[in-house]
């Protein structure tokens, strides 16, 4: 070695893809499950879109890690993850049961019966107007990066918006008159 | 009129179970198994591309392997969903090593009962199933999902490829004149899935299980009587004598069958078997059920 180069030294910490992966989709992992259940309206069906989800994540993973804002890019492929699974009927199936088929026992929390409610009428909300009404009202996303996540215009998203809001007015009766 | 956000206000406060079945390491198995059947076929599209443009006149290309059915199933783990169709749902799923069972009743019957059945065979493993090429006994039927369908002699009403090499089969009761294209929409809804882990309310002791193993687990899907069970033989064919115990609907373990030659074994197994604390919470149900 010169005493160029050793005046130069430097740590190189050598981190392959899995280890990065891991360690990105680990801390990213509360706000994925934690969106995937409100779309879903159910914490299984959630965690099951999210392991869809981190699995395309990690097959694109090069492609993701060079994306200008990788959480942006991770909830997209969650949130086509959610409705490619809703185009393949799996709404139409339940593994074991729903909310109205077994009794769920909550933990304390306030207005868990709100909750309940609204989360009933969000499901009926169709899919794609229900993603854009979390990823606004929910995840507080602006009009553009939920039209990103979505892969759409924005003026679809405030159609869908409008739509989504409408329905969801109807079913929990606050329609307007 | 409210705000939109105060309409959604409460799903703010939404936060997921601790306990969950997102399995980073099997994200990356599986991606990584995706990721070579994608470079191979990549690298074989380039192959083909070469060969074709160096010579035009030899060889016409043929089109990329599909990925072989497997061999065999994790009895823990849903290879297929099935979506209501031609009047029909799915009312269990039951696992298998060589092949899972869905039992199917009619959507507008007011209480389920079981009126057919989907069966999706691990690769070779048809009845009678012979090499490559091979099909069951029938007629050809009109493809499902671009794979070969036939509708079948004998053994119910329509069979089809739905991985290489891997066949499923639709029986219907005969109730309706049009059953062979309810049994071709059937046959439609059945969609693979990427390896979805099955979790059940019932547990057994696995220092128990020596003559006998657990050889399939049973989910409800609609209408069912219990909310899943365990199944246990002395090997893993599906004709096998088995043992299936199931918790029912009001929370009691039940033995729903034992087949003669396990009376004598199959005892300590099913004593051993329990209800998870509180079954009625789903989230406490378990994936694997030895204990």
């Amino acid at each position: 070695m010169t005493a160029d180069t050793a005046g130069a030294h430097l740590t190189v910490v050598a981190v392959s893809d899995d280890e990065e992966f891991t360690a990105y989709v680990t801390a990213a992992l509360p706000r994925l499950r934690r969106l995937a259940h409100v779309l879903c309206g159910d914490g299984h069906r959630g965690d099951d879109v999210v392991q869809i989800a981190i699995t395309r994540l990690y097959a694109h993973w090069r492609k993701a890690r060079a994306a200008d804002d990788l959480d942006a890019y991770a909830r997209t492929v969650l949130v086509r993850a959610f409705l490619n699974e809703h185009r393949r009927r799996w709404g139409l199936v339940r593994l074991v049961g729903g909310s109205g088929e077994l009794p769920q026992v909550e933990q304390a929390q306030p207005d868990v019966e709100t909750r309940e409610v609204v989360w009933a009428a969000l499901r009926r909300v169709p899919p794609k107007a229900r993603a854009v009404l979390v990823l606004r009202f929910v995840a507080d996303l602006p009009v553009a990066e939920v039209a990103r996540a979505l892969r759409c215009s924005e003026s679809t998203v405030k159609s869908q918006t409008a739509h989504g809001l409408a329905a969801l007015r109807r079913l929990l009766g606050k329609e307007e008159r | 009129m409210s705000e939109p956000s105060d309409l959604l206000a409460p799903l703010r406060a939404v936060e997921p179970d601790e306990r969950t079945t997102v399995d980073i390491g099997r994200a990356i198995r599986t991606g990584k198994r995706r990721k070579r059947i994608r470079n191979g076929l990549t690298a074989l599209a380039a192959v083909v591309l070469t060969v074709v443009a160096l010579s035009p006149f030899l060889v016409r290309p043929s089109p990329p392997p599909e990925p072989a059915g497997p061999a065999e199933f994790d009895v823990l783990r849903q290879v297929v969903r099935v979506g209501s169709a031609a009047g029909y749902h799915g009312m269990s799923y039951q696992t298998g090593r060589y092949q899972h069972t869905i039992l199917l009743a009619r959507a507008a019957d007011p209480v389920a009962q079981e009126l057919g059945a989907i069966t999706v065979h691990a690769r070779g493993r048809y009845p009678g199933q012979g090499g490559p090429g091979w099909a069951p006994h029938g007629q050809p039927a009109p493809d499902v999902h671009g794979r070969r369908a036939v509708w079948l002699d004998a053994g119910g009403l329509l069979a089809w490829e739905w991985g290489d090499g891997a066949w499923a089969s639709v029986r219907l009761e005969p109730s309706f004149p049009d059953m062979r294209d309810r049994a071709h929409r059937v046959a439609q809804s059945v969609v693979p899935t990427a390896d979805t882990p099955v979790r059940v309310p019932l547990t057994v002791d696995g220092s128990t299980l020596r003559q006998v193993s657990l050889v399939g687990v049973r989910i409800p899907l609609r209408g069912t009587g219990d909310l899943g069970g365990l199944v246990f033989a002395s090997n893993d064919e599906p004709t096998a004598p088995n043992a299936v115990v199931v918790l029912e609907e009001d929370l009691a373990v039940h033995v729903e069958s034992v087949d003669a030659p396990l009376m004598g074994v199959a005892g300590e197994v099913i004593d051993s078997v329990e209800a998870v604390s509180d079954p009625a919470n789903r989230d406490n149900w378990v994936a694997n059920p030895v204990r």
